[in-house]
């Protein structure tokens, strides 16, 4: 039970990362007057965020393998 | 040429959606309107991922990006659609459990199912069917730009009633699996499109002496902690929302399982690589002021200017095929609201005649007003997740099995709704905070007042 449960919070925890990749940054970066290429940098590391999402969506959905289906 | 090519594309999709059809006939509305629990992850990933690219996207986010010359709808728009997906992850396998327990084909009738009462049901369709319309309007705003893109000498009410004849031809003829067919042939061609406009920009940057990206394109604003807040904020009100959209729940419910969503759902954030493109395209058209036409229309403009005409009219098929599909399922969940959930008692036979005739007067509506008026297609966008979100409250109290009154529930919705839309229209300064936001904590302090709602500790399935 206690295996389980603490799966569970490790999968949400996993799902919750791209919503701290992508929102505790943003004030930082927003500001920031750096720019790669004449892009703001904001931008640029929101682009960087969608293959991390991807990897997290697929480490959440191994850690959610068994009895999954439930 | 360029005409040419674009009918071909028209009819191409147009075929492929009555061969889906062929040797279904006289299905049952739940088959026609959601497909229920028949697809599998490929065809549940090309239906839902159909909203990341609708004309919303492929027209409006590089638009929004060049009328403004800043960065801040780029990072709003790919931000919420991003973070919706791990929110999929958890709320959809669940939303399709409660939804098989009740028969749900769509939110109304899996909310007016759990709290079993037709009120709920009435009014959670009443609500998505009012905020629908202006999606219906966003597609043929988009539809409009691509027919003036074509420069036909046919005004263009004509043809927005034409695209609107084909719209629902295509849902006529094969229902919601005609839809998700038609969604295959759209993403190749528009992947095609979006890939072959990007690279041009990129071989033919520095023709016609480009102005520098980072004069044009601007950071921060004047008010950054305000912005900042707008895109924080709206950020996470349109991910939620993004995840109880009508036709996310009808392509939820198609689902075959929990199992075959979370597969689906892993690769949906890499298929957003093409917004990085879609930003290219954008970039070019601000720093080739020249070539600059109709805001929403940069897309196209930078398209027409680099392609040779026959690829141009290819791209132009893409992008009218992208909004014709789009509009294609959000008729077929719409239909299956209104003969379901709001005009009682309409035999299973019956439903998909009545479905039908809302689909015309939808299409009907949304190229009126889309003639009438001249908002930008990201306004409107947002216009509907700050009515959307105010049904979260209720979908999270059917996924965590817990239970209120009927009439608080309504009440609660309401309130939010009044509340969400009032700040909206009557633009009272908030410090860039979404309107949806005091909406929500309104609906949730109506919930919450007589303390926590109960756990359900007799979940019977009522209907199934």
């Amino acid at each position: 039970m206690s295996v389980s449960f603490s799966g569970i919070r490790l999968r949400h925890g996993v799902l919750a990362l791209p919503f701290c990749a992508v929102l505790l940054p943003m004030p930082f970066l927003y500001g920031a007057s750096f720019r790669v290429l004449g892009v703001p940098l904001a931008l640029v590391w929101l682009f960087a965020c969608l293959p991390l999402t991807t990897l997290c969506l697929a480490l959440a959905s191994y850690l959610a393998e068994p009895g999954a289906n439930r | 040429m360029m005409f040419g090519a674009f009918l071909i594309v028209l009819t191409l999709a147009l075929g492929l959606s009555f061969v889906s059809g062929r040797g279904a006939p006289g299905q049952d509305p739940k088959v026609f309107f959601a497909a229920r629990g028949q697809f599998g992850a490929l065809l549940f990933f090309l239906l839902s991922v159909g909203e990341t690219y609708s004309i919303g996207s492929v027209l409006g986010f590089p638009g929004g990006i060049a009328a403004s010359g800043s960065i801040d709808v780029a990072l709003w728009f790919v931000g919420y659609i991003l973070l919706a997906f791990p929110i999929g992850m958890i709320l959809y396998p669940r939303l399709w459990r409660v939804g098989q327990r009740f028969g749900a084909i769509t939110l109304p009738d899996l909310l007016g199912g759990y709290f079993d009462s037709r009120l709920v049901a009435c009014v959670s369709g009443c609500v998505l069917v009012v905020l629908m319309l202006p999606l219906g309007t966003t597609q043929f705003i988009g539809l409009g730009a691509v027919f003036s893109a074509l420069a036909l000498p046919v005004p263009p009410v004509i043809l927005s009633s034409l695209a609107a004849i084909l719209a629902f031809l295509f849902v006529a003829s094969a229902g919601l699996r005609g839809a998700a067919l038609t969604a295959a042939l759209k993403d190749f061609l528009i992947l095609i499109a979006i890939l072959t406009v990007a690279l041009a920009a990129l071989v033919f940057w520095s023709r016609g002496a480009p102005q520098p990206l980072a004069t044009v394109l601007h950071g921060a604003g004047p008010h950054p902690v305000s912005s900042c807040m707008m895109i924080v904020s709206t950020i996470l009100v349109q991910s939620l929302g993004f995840c109880i959209a009508p036709q996310t729940a009808a392509a939820v419910f198609s689902a075959r399982g929990p199992e075959t969503i979370r597969r689906a759902q892993i690769w949906m954030p890499l298929y957003m690589v093409l917004f990085p493109l879609l930003a290219v395209v954008a970039f070019y058209g601000l720093t080739h002021p020249t070539i600059m036409s109709h805001r929403d229309g940069i897309f196209l403009s930078v398209a027409s200017f680099l392609l040779p005409s026959w690829l141009y009219g290819i791209v132009a098929g893409g992008v009218a095929l992208t909004a014709l599909v789009w509009l294609g399922v959000v008729c077929l969940s719409l239909a299956a609201i209104v003969s379901r959930s709001i005009v009682p008692h309409v035999p299973p036979d019956a439903q998909k005649r009545l479905g039908l005739l809302v689909i015309a007067v939808y299409l009907g509506l949304s190229v009126i007003t889309a003639s009438l008026q001249t908002t930008l297609i990201v306004t409107l966008n947002r216009l509907f997740y700050v009515g959307l979100v105010q049904l979260l409250p209720a979908v999270l109290l059917c996924v965590s099995e817990r239970r209120v009154k009927a009439p608080r529930l309504v009440t609660a919705l309401v309130a939010g709704l009044m509340t969400g839309a009032g700040l909206f229209f009557s633009g009272v300064p908030m410090g860039g905070l979404s309107p949806a936001i005091p909406g929500l904590a309104v609906n949730f302090l109506v919930l919450f007042q007589s303390g926590r709602p109960e756990k359900n500790i007799d979940p019977v399935s009522r209907r199934v």
